[in-house]
């Protein structure tokens, strides 16, 4: 059996049934879950509100240390560093899953996925570079951006069920108890940038360059858009496989994503349409409502009182850092 | 098969470079072996005498060299050029299936026999630094290496291809002007760009043969058994100040007699070069590029002492102090 499954809170569940619809309609024998960092009876979802999909609640699923996890980690590194735990518990107690294929929420699936289940029947993993493509210009993203935060995109990950898999887990989840944060300067962002050591630690890890892949604003300098007879293609020749709608918001229905500035609507109109339907989706699965419901585990910001007692406390140990620093 | 292998050095490198020829005329006899000098060569001392072809910087023809100087430190200055060197001679030697960097810190103790068999259909061999995660908590931990890049670029091979060559004609744009040591800024040197390759060509190998390549970075997990077999060892930070592991902690060179061992042979090949026939020795030149100062990690007690004047640092910064209320 394959399962697949997503990571969200609840203001995100619109997202996450579109992906569960999307998979039913292409995906039908699998077995689809929704990982949610939320708990339910706290939030009190009226049944209209209840998804048609199995939801594991992830005080369920056995983190050792989830409250320091919680403390440390804003709502980004909290959603994605829950990750390999997930793919653990379902290696566990999930013991027909032989395959288990983990989606962003904001992604649909547009085809049987018959050519990822062939490469998981012969790899232990299926990973998917952002580029395979150079980009020639600076704008964001841009090469070096992914060189800070990661060649793969962690919106995605296929693994077979396999011992190397599962070492691959068990390292994955050791980073990430306490360094799924962001921080550029040393190296680390979030639970993407590890996954660059997978193919070089982990025998068999398939990098798929199959352009239908994980189409994203990351990808589009080197993928165009069509529509042939009811299906998308990309490049005029491949099935498009599934979108990653990464950064793209209803409430900014001008923007391709929040985390760029190299493309918009009026350069790219071979991908509006994919966008209209994904945003007639998410409405349909009522994003207005889920999208107000806070996440239990995201504690209010803290503010921090006496900055001027702090400035003054910390510039003697900066003046010393330096004096070591430059001997 | 032709093999041109190749690596790129200063003056003050030449002895090391001379040693690395002489092995590679010992296991490799039939092929070639040319020296790049990224120097000045009006500044190699009368008389010297090099018995491999020289290609020096001045043949490469870079416009903007003189502020190529100016902004980086030597070594940067090294692997800012260093893919024009491999261009230029991958060009120059079109009749050779590949074409081999190696630091001139490179010492061959048995020649490359998979190179025709294992890799037989690939474009472009890289070596990671580690093949297994750290288990430890010593520097270099595996966060420093996402920073400086997880393949060294101290070895490349290129197997005559166009992928190889559209390869290079990507990395000789990219790096010039891009090899500063600046992991918040997603660069360093020539090296790190060796990460997105994967993604970006066809045919890239990881090399997960253990024999090839060892180094400061990796004797913890290559060395640690009697008789471990080495193919080539790179004694970068170990027999100079180069490279960016000056400030490792793991490894202790006196721990792993057999290196030792091939070490102290090393160093007398080196001597005997530095000397050999001139007044003064090659190895106190200063190189005439890379105008920035280096300025090496800090080490030892003020390494660590610098860390934990950081920590408070932070604490002061986020520690909540609630603030008193007035009732």
């Amino acid at each position: 059996m394959t399962l697949a499954f997503t990571i969200c809170s609840i203001n995100y569940l619109a997202q996450a049934r579109t992906l569960g619809d999307s998979l039913r309609q292409t995906n039908p024998d699998w077995h689809y879950v929704i990982g949610l960092v939320d708990k339910l009876d706290q939030a009190n979802l009226p049944a209209s509100l209840l998804p048609d999909y199995p939801m594991l609640e992830v005080d369920q699923i056995e983190i050792e240390d989830f409250a320091g996890m919680c403390n440390r980690y804003d709502i980004t590194e909290l959603n994605t560093a829950v990750k390999p735990f997930y793919i653990d518990y379902f290696f566990k107690h999930r013991p027909e899953a032989t395959e288990v294929i983990y989606f962003d929420p904001d992604i649909i699936v547009f085809q049987p996925l018959t050519r990822l289940k062939q490469h998981l029947g012969e790899y232990n993993l299926v990973v998917t570079p952002h580029i395979c493509q150079p980009i020639n210009d600076w704008l964001i993203p841009n090469e070096l951006n992914h060189l800070n935060t990661g060649t793969f995109n962690l919106g995605f990950i296929g693994l077979q069920k396999t011992e190397e898999s599962n070492r691959f887990v068990q390292w994955w989840k050791k980073r990430l108890v306490n360094e799924c944060r962001i921080d550029l300067c040393n190296g680390l962002f979030v639970d993407q940038h590890w996954v660059n050591f997978a193919p070089i630690y982990y025998d068999k890890v398939w990098i798929e360059k199959h352009p239908g892949y994980n189409t994203a604003y990351w990808n589009l300098h080197e993928r165009h858009f069509s529509e042939q007879n009811g299906i998308w293609k990309v490049n005029e020749t491949s099935d498009l496989q599934f979108f990653h709608y990464s950064g793209y918001g209803v409430h900014k229905p001008q923007e391709i994503s929040k985390y760029q500035n190299r493309f918009t609507f009026e350069d790219r109109p071979d991908v509006v349409p994919l966008f209209e339907l994904y945003r007639q989706r998410l409405l349909d699965n009522q994003n207005e409502t889920y999208r107000n419901y806070p996440c239990f585990y995201i504690k209010p910001p803290k503010v921090l009182y006496y900055q001027q007692v702090r400035k003054s406390l910390k510039s003697p140990i900066n003046a010393l850092i330096s004096t070591l620093e430059n001997r | 098969m032709m093999i041109t292998f190749l690596t790129v050095c200063t003056i003050r490198q030449l002895p090391q470079a001379l040693a690395l020829g002489e092995s590679l005329q010992q296991h490799h006899p039939k092929d070639a072996f040319i020296v790049g000098l990224c120097d000045d060569l009006l500044n190699l001392p009368t008389g010297f005498q090099i018995p491999f072809p020289l290609v020096s910087i001045n043949e490469l023809t870079i416009p903007d060299l003189d502020q190529l100087s100016q902004q980086y430190t030597p070594a940067e200055f090294v692997a800012a050029c260093k893919p024009l060197f491999i261009k230029h001679i991958y060009r120059h030697r079109s009749q050779t299936d590949w074409v081999i960097y190696l630091d001139p810190s490179v010492y061959l103790y048995q020649p490359l026999a998979d190179l025709p068999s294992q890799y037989a259909n690939a474009t472009l061999l890289l070596t990671p630094h580690l093949l297994k995660p750290v288990t430890d908590t010593a520097f270099p931990d595996e966060k420093f290496l996402q920073n400086v890049g997880l393949y060294s670029s101290g070895f490349l091979a290129l197997k005559r291809t166009a992928e190889a060559a559209r390869f290079l004609d990507w990395w000789s744009s990219r790096v010039p002007e891009r090899a500063f040591a600046c992991p918040c800024e997603g660069m360093y040197t020539d090296q790190i760009w060796l990460v997105l390759t994967p993604g970006l060509f066809d045919g890239v190998v990881i090399v997960k043969n253990p024999a090839w390549h060892l180094g400061l970075w990796n004797l913890h997990e290559r060395a640690s058994i009697e008789n471990a077999p080495v193919i080539f060892l790179n004694y970068k930070g170990i027999i100079d100040q180069e490279g960016y592991f000056q400030a490792q902690n793991r490894v202790r060179i006196s721990a792993y007699p057999a290196i030792k061992k091939r070490l102290l042979a090393y160093q007398n090949r080196v001597h005997y070069f530095d000397r050999k026939d001139l007044s003064s020795s090659l190895s106190a030149f200063i190189p005439a590029y890379g105008k920035q100062a280096f300025k090496p990690p800090l080490r030892g007690w003020r390494k660590k002492t610098v860390e934990k004047l950081h920590q408070t640092v932070k604490f002061i910064e986020t520690v909540d102090v609630p603030r008193k209320m007035n009732n």
